[in-house]
């Protein structure tokens, strides 16, 4: 019995979970998740390409570490490959929970884990009429957020299931919440209603923190977070071009980030989630903001081999030789003394407002390889096998 | 539109060898493919750009997309 790696396209992190899993010996299976005919019938299941027969490979699979990349199909995935019997990772539990920034939100609450204030209003920014006429929500909506949010303060509406910042947008005034409320139609990644949020002081900078369990075993947090950094936006994706930086976190965080991830992963024997994680900083600064956004254009500049070699399609050809040169690069960043500067300013900062964190969301299938990897330190696709091989062994 | 891979070398009588870079399967490659051509993998269904047709041999390479609700 194997580990599979399930897939829609292998992108930089399938290829290095590949990559790593080769070196430590792990044999894995390869199962593609989009153009294949799952069928169930009297008979018992199948699964065909149109040029391969991959039934019996599943049925030789025990555990489906799942990378497909869209939100929907790796709900679909996992619930699959649970009822065949597998053991997923994460299992479809996790994933349901993930999908949604409001669940995932909802089991934090419950845990008494800090969270920035949400609201949630489920009726969507517009409906239509049987005859076609639109009705326009949004006015509603906004009152209902501002009953419970300032809007001197700033209100954040988030699509529910969106990532990489897709769909965050801040309103400071009453028109600018109503034009956001607008924007959020339903769609594949905001399914029904609106979720806002009262805006984290984050100054510049927010957390990612690894979590993971093997079966067997109690959960740990990797004691180095990645910190994505920068001015540019209210949002820190590095999607939007923020920088990272690796940034070790006091004890306290590290026990939270546990118990937060053991609320959202309860009910499964092993995962591995990110968690995204804002300080709410405030005026509570360590050095004032001319001399640090001097250091983040510094740094900025150290960074851009690092993009180049990001864009340098020889990663499609040849990844071994990619990843070299993007480790080069990335060490000739972190070699710098901005990076160095900026590190110790986030690390300063955690630790000196480390009581003002709150957790904001969940990854179930983190990408690692090209940031949190060579930001922390921690190759994600390790843990991730030792998980898999741990519902095995057990 | 994409141009399937054909997995049945004896519907077209010429064609060319290429591997897919994601799984590794052979495909049969219509003769008359060019440069720029979308492919469909028969082992695994990824969307494939033909990059070069030269001598027989064509290079092949993922295609990069993304769907609205890619996502970690």
């Amino acid at each position: 019995m194997s580990i599979a790696l399930l897939y829609e396209r292998s992108e930089n992190d399938e290829n290095g979970i590949k990559l790593t899993a080769q070196q430590l010996g792990i044999d894995l299976t390869f199962l593609p998740f989009r153009k294949i005919a799952l069928s169930i019938s009297k008979d018992g299941f199948s699964a065909k390409t149109k040029g391969k027969d991959y039934t019996n490979i599943i049925k030789n699979i025990a555990v489906v570490l799942n990378r497909a990349q869209s939100k929907n199909r790796r709900l679909q995935a996992s619930y699959i490959m649970e009822m065949l019997g597998k053991k997923t990772l994460n299992s479809s539990q996790i994933e349901f929970v993930c999908y949604s920034k409001l669940r995932t939100l909802l089991h934090l609450w419950k845990e008494g884990i800090p969270i920035p204030k949400t609201v949630y209003v489920p009726c969507d920014s517009t409906d239509t009429m049987k005859n076609g006429q639109e009705i326009h929500n949004e006015k509603d909506i906004a009152e209902l957020f501002q009953q419970e949010i300032p809007l001197s303060e700033g209100i954040v509406i988030k699509a529910d299931a969106g990532t990489h910042g897709k769909m965050i947008m801040l309103a400071k005034n009453h028109e600018e919440l109503i034009a956001n409320i607008h924007e959020t139609k339903p769609s594949i990644i905001n399914l029904v209603g609106v979720v806002a949020q009262e805006l984290v002081k984050k100054w510049f900078y927010d957390l990612r923190i690894i979590v993971s369990k093997e079966k067997g075993k109690q959960p740990v947090c990797y004691h180095i977070a990645m910190a994505r950094a920068g001015f540019k936006d209210f949002r820190t994706n590095t999607f939007l071009g923020n920088l990272v930086f690796g940034a070790k976190l006091p004890l306290s965080i590290q026990e939270l980030a546990v118990k937060c991830a053991k609320s959202l992963g309860k009910g499964s024997e092993a995962w591995i989630l990110a968690l995204d994680a804002m300080v709410n900083v405030k005026e509570n600064k360590t050095v004032d903001d001319a001399y640090l956004k001097a250091e983040l254009d510094k740094a900025a500049q150290a960074f851009l081999p690092v993009q180049k070699v990001k864009q340098d399609e020889t990663r499609l050809t040849d990844f071994p030789a990619w990843n070299s040169k993007l480790e080069t690069a990335f060490q000739g960043y972190v070699n710098t003394k901005h990076y160095e500067n900026i590190k110790k300013i986030i690390e300063e900062s955690v630790e000196k407002n480390k009581s003002a964190l709150v957790f904001h969301e969940s990854n179930s299938c983190p990408e690692f390889w090209e940031n949190t990897r060579l930001a922390t330190g921690l190759n994600v696709a390790v843990p991730l096998l030792k998980c898999a091989q741990s519902l095995i062994d057990h | 539109m994409i141009k399937q891979a054909n997995s049945n070398p004896q519907e077209v009588k010429a064609i060319n060898k290429a591997k897919c870079p994601d799984c590794d399967a052979e495909l049969d490659v219509p003769a008359d493919t060019e440069k720029g051509e979308i492919l469909s993998c028969p082992g695994c269904g990824l969307e494939l750009e033909v990059k070069q047709v030269k001598g027989g041999c064509v290079d092949l390479q993922e295609l990069t997309i993304e769907g609205e609700d890619w996502g970690e």
